[in-house]
């Protein structure tokens, strides 16, 4: 078994809420490991990520510490570098139709609003991850990546952003305070400036292949 | 349906049946673990509470997903998707 600590962690990027990413890399299964506190993989998987070039493999070859090795071994810097990323066509169109949906169900009046603007936080920070890997020479892999994009990076008004962010840890770790009512009017305008963004992003993606 | 897409469009329906039946203090913000927690404690509901066992049961068994979908499809990863479609109908009977 390998463990390793990767993302925010990684980056020296702490604050109160940020949590301890873990990733650990088994043989089968290890029924010790809890998969809401650890990323798992099999080395095999993790092998054939590196070698698509797939987003989370750049992620963890650029942001990752080994913090356990059971033969002593760093496996993933023994790997090298992944495969160069191939995948922002098809991975900013998938994120693009998650913040969709999303944004259908707020527009439509949704009982679990937290939720969808969780799931648009997280569209959003996705998008922005793989548009840097594919067409920048500084990726960024934070929870604030859409905002780390120089001149292309995501505007819109503070306290949207902040109440995007707020309502992703309340979804994924419970915590913060609750929010409460929202007016739709200030919010969707900025939400709809969050979907020209992505818009943009995926144009120029495509465009680049 | 790439697995991602569709683990989303499950916790979805799940919260939205919960959100819109129950009459509760606080809305059901996600179905990981701790947001469940938080959910049953600021509306008093117990560890013996049906619907908060339900929701436990389908959160582990798409964190589950999550992990194996990581995986070579299997025998074991199908009949968990039966399982989470199970839990779901069971949940919607309870709410």
């Amino acid at each position: 078994m390998h463990i390793y600590a990767f993302g925010s962690i990684c980056r020296g990027d702490i604050s109160v809420d940020s949590d301890v990413d873990l990733l650990a890399l088994v043989e089968g299964r290890d029924s010790r490991l809890d998969p809401e506190k650890f990323s798992i993989y099999s080395y095999a998987r993790m092998l054939e990520l590196w070698e698509a070039g797939n987003a989370f493999a750049w992620h963890l070859s650029l942001e990752s510490r080994l913090i356990y090795a059971a033969d002593g071994t760093d496996f993933l810097r023994s790997l090298g570098s992944p495969s160069r990323y191939s995948g922002a066509v098809a991975d900013c169109l998938k994120f693009r139709d998650v913040f969709e949906s999303s944004f259908q169900s707020v527009q439509k009046g949704t009982p679990s609003l937290v939720f969808e603007l969780s799931t648009i936080f997280l569209a959003l920070r996705n998008i922005a991850t793989c548009y840097s890997l594919s067409r920048t020479d500084s990726p960024t892999f934070g929870r604030d990546s859409a905002r780390r994009l120089g001149p292309r990076s995501l505007d819109i008004d503070e306290n949207v952003y902040s109440l995007l962010m707020q309502a992703r840890l309340l979804s994924t770790r419970g915590a913060g305070d609750s929010i409460g009512d929202i007016d739709l009017a200030i919010l969707l305008p900025e939400l709809k400036r969050c979907r020209s963004w992505i818009e943009e992003l995926c144009h120029e993606v495509n465009l680049n292949g | 349906m790439d697995e991602f897409v569709s683990r989303m469009a499950t916790q979805r329906h799940v919260l939205d049946m919960v959100n819109s039946r129950l009459d509760l203090d606080e809305k059901l913000f996600g179905l990981s673990s701790s947001a469940i927690d938080r959910w049953a404690v600021n509306n008093r509901l117990g560890p013996s509470s049906s619907v908060v066992n339900l929701l436990k049961n389908i959160s582990s068994e798409l964190f589950f997903m999550a992990t194996r979908s990581q995986e070579p499809v299997s025998s074991e990863y199908e009949l968990r998707r039966d399982k989470i479609i199970a839990a779901v109908a069971a949940l919607a009977d309870a709410v």
